[in-house]
């Protein structure tokens, strides 16, 4: 994976005066999607380094506004003049709800490409997308990937194009929670760009700069015996259904259904069991890798 | 048959995708899933020319076309007559 273009545009402005507390707006030019950002500028500055190497392609979303208080205690999101949220931030972990919000809005603008709540990983341009809830052990596995020799692809947000049945990069870097750590042991190379409220921001240096066909969907699940078991593609069609993706969105509900029915068929499903789904790198990049063989 | 919320109605109007022998129904009204295994499947697909259940020998057709309808996927049309519900394939 080469370095690439620098995806990232950076436009500080002049710092306002807000009651006394200093606060800055920044323009950040990540591919086809601007993100205003205005607040303290240390805040700004955290949440500039965990986006910076976001790209979306394949369309258009609307530029979005995110305000962050000068205290740092609330911050809202709007598209243009409308508001679309308000957010009441924690003293810990406020950087990872700011950045989760960020996400979740452009995912909420799409119109044409899928996403999925879920982290991604490639191989030799075979892209695997990794589902499960919160705390399943999705970012430790995508970590024990990486550190076998795969790309970074998303963490949290998956953007699929279901005209061409790829995957496309939206890298954000590594949420590493203490037990996403312990989980993964080693964490591939790369470096720390955040650290706030106990997860450090850990952006990899294997980073994937081009699209991947969506050739495996791997389900995590919680227990369970600890290993790969083949999954129905209707059935992780279902599964899908039960997360959070384009197909939990009302309005995105019937072209949602056609492009992942449409990207499904092509790809391979497998559910992970077991409490340590990091262990099962090796088996998933084995999966992986014998798809490309196949070809 | 799986579903992802068990919400039940007839006669609602739904997309269907067919994965490997398997079809997938979007319940349009309701924004629900429902999985059809290879079984209700076939069962389903039969039903898209007014078959009978009464011709089956298994009981397991009939506990199938059952739960199909349950789910809206099909309406009982008196008697052992069975359709589908209005579908749109993808």
């Amino acid at each position: 994976m080469g370095a690439g273009p620098r995806p990232v545009d950076l436009t500080l402005l002049p710092p306002l005066d807000a009651g006394g507390r200093k606060a800055a707006k920044v323009r950040l030019a990540l591919g086809n999607w601007t993100l205003h950002l205005a607040g303290p500028p240390a805040a700004l500055s955290a949440v500039c380094a965990v986006l910076s190497e976001l790209r979306v392609d394949g369309e258009v979303p609307p530029a979005v506004t995110i305000a962050l208080s000068p205290d740092l205690r609330s911050a809202t999101g709007a598209v243009g003049a409308r508001t679309l949220w308000t957010l009441a931030l924690p003293p810990s972990g406020w950087l990872g709800a700011v950045v989760g919000h960020a996400v979740a809005t452009l995912a909420n603008v799409l119109t044409r490409l899928l996403f999925i709540h879920a982290g991604a990983i490639a191989a030799e341009g075979q892209g695997c997308v990794i589902v499960g809830e919160s705390g399943a052990g999705k970012t430790s596995l995508a970590a024990s990937l990486i550190r076998a020799g795969a790309a970074s692809m998303a963490d949290d947000l998956v953007l699929l194009d279901p005209e061409h049945g790829t995957m496309l990069p939206v890298i954000i870097p590594l949420g590493v929670k203490a037990w996403t750590a312990r989980a993964a042991g080693t964490l591939p190379a790369g470096r720390e760009v955040a650290c706030e409220g106990g997860t450090r921001y850990w952006l990899p240096d294997a980073r994937a700069h081009a699209p991947a066909r969506a050739a495996m969907f791997v389900f995590v699940g919680r227990g369970g015996l600890p290993r790969l078991r083949p999954l129905t593609r209707g059935a992780a069609l279902l599964a899908l259904g039960r997360h959070t993706s384009s197909l939990s969105r009302r309005h995105r509900l019937e072209d949602a259904f056609r492009g992942f029915a449409r990207i499904l068929p092509a790809a391979r499903c497998l559910t992970i069991g077991g409490r340590h789904p990091a262990a099962l790198a090796p088996s998933v990049l084995r999966y992986l890798r014998a798809g490309v063989a196949a070809r | 048959m799986t579903e992802n919320n068990p919400v039940h109605a007839p006669g609602a109007a739904f997309l269907a995708a067919a994965l490997d022998d398997e079809i997938v129904l979007l319940d349009l009204a309701r924004g629900q899933l429902i999985l059809l295994d290879r079984a209700a499947a076939r069962v389903w697909r039969a039903c898209g020319a007014a078959a009978t259940a009464g011709g089956r020998a298994e009981r397991r057709a009939t506990g199938i076309l059952r739960r199909l309808a349950r789910a809206g996927a099909v309406v009982r049309q008196g008697g052992d007559r069975w359709v589908q519900a209005r579908v749109r394939w993808i």
